[in-house]
């Protein structure tokens, strides 16, 4: 029964007034900000983080924590409604959120990215408290084999999962993946691909990349204005940041 | 049907990938390659670029079975301007100020579009102006002046 009386002290400290309402700013902030394309729950936290300097410990990490709500919640608003990421793991809510946004069910699709995160936060939380200490030592045990594993799964999910040809998405992936070469090599400390610009030393960025693909949607607008053109273009784009940047992980393995 | 190899979509995807992946593959001769046991810097971009060359030879065998030609023009216009008010917005910031830069990236880029209303950019331009005052500027404290001049 030790776990509930900890529930009952934990609750007791976050639901005082004041702790709700710093909760409440946090995520009202971290959610303004977090909408901006390319401002992830990191970037957020690191630029808000001065605000919390003159809090107490407790409501500091309250806020912190709204704020990386809010801010990993913002980013799917962008997602849906103009099909740009607002940070790489709302790449995934452009799929079929942007549909949705496209027929008239913007409304809907907004509700479901802001609904879906909290069941599945609280659920998480639970989990966590349950099996956080079983956990935490299995995780140690998390060698580089799984991770590589695991990069391996996501980048074939990656091309399975977009429609069209599999030989091209495959390519695509090599494609991100080589982007994702460019930068300095964490193993040697050599600069790769970087033509001698110390500009690339830290590699090509998620943003830099959206904004460079922004050009290639337009590429072969044919047809007619706008709308006809945009959506097949785009989701081909999508897999490509999405590759480009799941790259950026594998090349640091 | 006999398409030309310029207008064969799957034959152009797979020279373009032909042609990055060689590109990879020159550069990354510059790097150390090492052995699969100890790999140099130069491993794995060399392995990944064979392997980005293999797949587009596929592509190009497939694209020439298949025939599928490339539907549209190249709509070179949009995209020129597109990147170049990127570029411009990254010089101008630091030169006139994030204002003066933010205009100019609106007006070249909504060149780009089917329709140019210039008002439509004009209020754009402004509020937009003010938004990105107000959050990076102001709110976010970013270093960058409104306007300046500095050449």
């Amino acid at each position: 029964m030790e776990i509930i009386d900890h529930f009952v002290l934990g609750f007791g400290v976050a639901l005082s007034l004041q702790n709700l309402a710093y909760c409440f700013l946090g995520v009202l902030l971290g959610t303004l900000i977090g909408v901006l394309p390319g401002v992830g729950p990191l970037v957020t936290i690191s630029m808000l983080l001065p605000i919390t300097f003159g809090l107490p410990p407790v409501s500091a990490v309250i806020m912190l924590s709204g704020i990386y709500y809010g801010a990993q919640y913002g980013g799917s608003t962008t997602a849906i409604l103009v099909n740009l990421p607002g940070e790489t793991s709302s790449a995934v809510t452009c799929l079929d959120g942007y549909q949705m946004a496209r027929r008239g069910r913007a409304g809907a699709a907004l509700a479901i990215a802001a609904l879906s995160p909290f069941v599945a936060g609280c659920i998480g939380t639970l989990l966590i408290v349950a099996l956080g200490v079983p956990l935490a030592s299995w995780a140690l045990r998390f060698g580089a084999e799984d991770y590589f594993a695991l990069m391996v799964l996501g980048l074939i999910a990656a091309s399975v999962l977009s429609h069209g040809d599999m030989v091209k998405a495959l390519a695509m992936v090599v494609v991100g993946l080589l982007i994702g070469l460019v930068g300095t090599d964490v193993n040697s400390g050599i600069e790769r691909y970087t033509f001698g610009l110390p500009e690339l030393a830290d590699g090509i960025g998620f943003t830099v990349l959206i904004l460079w693909s922004i050009g290639p949607i337009y590429w072969a607008s044919p047809c007619s204005p706008s709308a006809c053109s945009r959506s097949p273009r785009s989701s081909s784009t999508w897999s490509r940041r999405r590759r480009a940047k799941s790259s950026r992980k594998t090349s640091a393995v | 049907m006999k398409t030309s190899i310029f207008k064969n979509q799957d034959a152009l995807a797979g020279l373009l990938f032909m042609g990055l992946g060689a590109l990879g593959f020159a550069i990354a001769l510059g790097y150390k390659f090492g052995t699969t046991i100890d790999m140099g810097p130069g491993y794995f971009p060399r392995i990944l670029s064979l392997v980005l060359i293999g797949f587009g030879i596929v592509t190009f065998i497939k694209g020439l079975r298949t025939c599928m030609p490339v539907e549209g023009g190249w709509a070179w216009l949009p995209l020129l301007l597109l990147s170049a008010s990127l570029l411009l917005f990254g010089f101008l910031l630091e030169r006139v100020g994030l204002v003066p830069a933010l205009a100019a990236l609106f007006f070249v880029s909504a060149r780009a579009g089917h329709e140019f209303k210039a008002l439509e950019v004009l209020v754009l331009t402004a509020v937009m102006a003010v938004f990105a005052a107000a959050v990076f500027v102001w709110g976010l404290k970013l270093p960058y002046s409104l306007f300046a001049w500095n050449f």
